[in-house]
């Protein structure tokens, strides 16, 4: 018994061990195989900033990347889109991040004498979530009725303008308990610019941000924050980035296109939402209600800032290797996390932005020619 | 040292002692003198920091920054009133003050005064163990517990009872389910609890045993010494155990963001959600760009929290010193318990 009290963290501290070497001699062996399909180059490490949004994929994206170039450590920090944008402008980070494009005000504080590309790397969506019960199919909504909930104008959910939507769903006589996001946040601002859009009530006595001044509701901080509010609430309804819907086990409304067709988020309507998409991308780019068959209307994107004159040749290559591999192989990993792929045709034209990077005037190719 | 040859017997200890005084001494006061300047410049430069960051925030809005109500950070329509943050957290604070200042007090009592037997060593151990537990725990058990428990239970139990009284229902009547200033100002005096408490039973410990005797001697039941003679003994030790709960209340973020709602109201229900100072600093700070005036508004918050905190602080110091003064010099011993425990925290 004493033996085997005194044996048992030896045990531990062997499988730790044995956990440990394995880990080291399989990072090993993998570099040592990558390293030679990947002509020799090793990559080296990157450091970007900005849209919490991007942060999952990015992470998924440069832990992928490491099999191509072992070298390629990435350093995301998700410090949200603003904070991406001021560190790109001082440039203390090699790429920065943001969901919504460059402002005037923003381009004009950028250093004079630089050049800068910036394209979107993939797609998301943002999704109105309720907790009702007895509501099995999908909530239909439109627009109007959407905004007129966040505004306190229909406070029950057997209101007509939801039941006439929805014919044949039993709603109760339920009050519509309103959460949203207290922190700020891109989603907010993807989702109040929708409302904008539809309502001009909304436009005018809220309008868009990433933080509001919310009629109704109370504020839970982050997507989890917002989740379960709803979830603890009967009657609870508010909005989600779509990745973190899909795991949420809540009612998801199909949400009402512009051509009349009411659309349930999913990855292949989203994609179909940048099908409006083409470069420059502007200040009031958007792909919120595109005009394409079966898009989902309140659908986003997010966007990388590189500066295209470079001086690190190491640094400007692995911009270049880790981005073409990202719009490339690396867009097909996106489902794995609920992001939407880029319209392959647009995906083409990105990387045509990504090959204006350079090195003191000589442009870099791509390492490794890939999909 | 340069002395020669063998210094007498008796000298040798001495010799030493004054020297390492005449160098020993200055050098302390020195440190130390450096040591407390610095934390009075450290205080200055943040308080230059939030003020220098608020500044565009105080030009613009001025007075109307701290009796507005309307908070839009929308680009456009900037506009930043912080009256619902200074009252949400107040009224928080007042809730958790109500109900941790009787339960700290008695608990203490119990501890220290009642002879409690086998319970006493468990249950100090346990009010101690709550200080340990992390304000994001805390936070994490008021929304997935307490929120629910609030809404189904409490709320429309409370407002179906003491909510028919005709001034005071007011206060509670039922607003249908989601966080709330009540739900966050019983996380707090949750929290605050153990720093009552623990201040408590040391100014009750100090309590001089002749006056309990004393009481004892005129023929009065153990409830009647602590009410006559341990508890007016104790009290500006007891006031500055408020005062140090309530300085925690005021500042707690996490846990309060949690479970307040956080939304900007002014209502005179506490089932209504709510809004603090800290809360919306920590909600709003990390996206708020510098661009408009929304980042300037939140370092005029934090100046403001920073002013109140300080202001509460001495408030407190006058108090206990008031307090102290006003029952005479038998409690010299309760105001130094006092204020030492004050200046620990």
């Amino acid at each position: 018994m004493k033996i085997h009290r005194f044996a048992r963290p030896a045990v531990i501290a062997a499988a730790a061990l044995t956990l440990v070497a394995a880990a080291c001699s399989n990072t090993s062996s993998t570099s040592t195989s990558s390293g030679s399909t990947s002509g020799g180059f090793q990559g080296t490490a990157l450091n970007g900033a900005g849209s919490t949004f991007a942060q999952p994929l990015y992470q998924l994206w440069s832990q992928s990347f490491l099999q191509k170039e072992p070298d390629a450590q990435i350093n995301y920090q998700p410090i949200g889109s603003g904070g991406g944008i001021e560190q790109f402008t001082a440039e203390t980070v090699d790429f920065g991040a943001t969901d919504v494009p460059l402002q005037s005000d923003e381009i004009g504080n950028l250093p004079p004498n630089q050049n800068y590309i910036e394209f979107p790397t993939a797609l998301g969506a943002v999704v109105f979530a309720y907790n009702v019960q007895g509501v099995d199919t999908p909530l239909k909504l439109d627009g109007t009725t959407i905004s007129d909930i966040f505004l306190g104008n229909i406070t029950k959910w057997n209101d007509a303008e939801i039941t006439s939507q929805n014919p044949g769903v039993n709603l109760p006589d339920e009050s519509i308990q309103v959460v949203h996001r207290s922190d700020e946040s891109g989603t907010t601002a993807v989702w109040t610019g929708w409302l904008s859009a539809e309502s001009p009530e909304w436009a005018s006595k809220v309008g868009a941000d990433k933080a509001v001044q919310w009629p109704v509701g109370t504020g839970a901080s982050g997507n989890d924050g917002v989740a379960s509010g709803i979830s603890q609430t009967d009657g609870g309804a508010g909005y989600l980035s779509y990745d973190f819907a899909v795991t949420a086990d809540l009612g998801v409304a199909d949400i009402k296109a512009p051509d009349g067709d009411y659309v349930a988020p999913s990855i292949d309507s989203i994609s179909k939402a940048g099908g409006g998409l083409t470069f420059p991308i502007k200040s009031d780019t958007t792909i919120i209600n595109s005009s394409t068959k079966g898009a989902y209307p309140v659908a986003s994107t997010t966007y990388v800032l590189i500066y295209t004159d470079q001086t690190d040749q190491s640094i400007a290559q692995t911009l270049v290797d880790f981005w073409t591999w990202s719009l490339t192989d690396g867009q097909s990993q996106t489902e794995q996390i609920n992001y939407a792929p880029l319209p392959s045709d647009f995906a083409k034209d990105a990387l045509k932005e990504v090959a204006k990077i350079n090195v003191n005037g000589t442009p870099v190719t791509p390492t490794s020619p890939t999909g | 040292m340069a002395t020669i040859g063998v210094p007498p017997h008796a000298d040798a200890p001495a010799a030493p002692l004054t020297r390492r005084r005449r160098f020993g001494d200055p050098a302390f006061r020195w440190t130390t003198l450096v040591v407390s300047v610095g934390l009075v410049v450290m205080l200055a430069l943040l308080l230059w920091v939030l003020a220098d960051g608020g500044w565009r925030a105080i030009r613009e809005f001025g007075l109307h920054f701290v009796i507005g109500r309307d908070w839009n950070p929308v680009a456009g329509r900037e506009t930043y009133g912080a009256l619902p943050f200074i009252f949400g957290t107040a009224v928080t604070s007042l809730i958790a003050m109500v109900l941790a200042m009787p339960i700290g007090v008695g608990v203490a009592l119990f501890l220290n005064e009642s002879g409690a037997g086998w319970i006493k060593n468990p249950l100090a151990v346990l009010v101690d163990l709550l200080a340990a537990i992390p304000s994001v725990v805390y936070g994490l058990w008021g929304l997935f517990v307490l929120v629910p428990l609030f809404d189904h239970t409490v709320e429309p139990w409370l407002s179906a009872s003491v909510g028919k009284v005709p001034v005071l229902g007011g206060l509670f009547r039922y607003q249908g389910p989601g966080g709330d200033m009540f739900t966050a100002g019983v996380i707090l005096a949750i929290m605050i609890l153990p720093i009552v408490t623990a201040v408590t039973r040391e100014v009750v410990s100090v309590v001089s045993t002749e006056t309990r005797e004393a009481a004892m001697a005129l023929g009065a039941t153990r409830y009647e010494t602590i009410r006559l003679g341990v508890l007016p003994t104790a009290r500006p030790g007891i006031v500055g155990a408020g005062m140090l709960g309530l300085g925690r209340a005021l500042g707690e973020t996490i846990a309060v963001a949690l479970v307040i709602g956080n939304s900007t109201n002014i209502s005179a229900s506490l089932f209504k959600s709510g809004y603090t100072i800290p809360a919306v600093i920590a909600n709003e700070f990390r996206e708020a760009t510098s661009a408009g005036v929304h980042r300037s508004a939140l370092l005029f918050l934090a100046l403001l929290l920073v002013l109140i905190a300080l202001g509460m602080a001495s408030v407190s110091r006058l108090l206990v010193r008031r307090t102290a003064r006003l029952m005479g010099d038998d409690v010299a011993a309760q105001e130094e318990a006092a204020s030492s425990t004050l200046g620990l925290a």
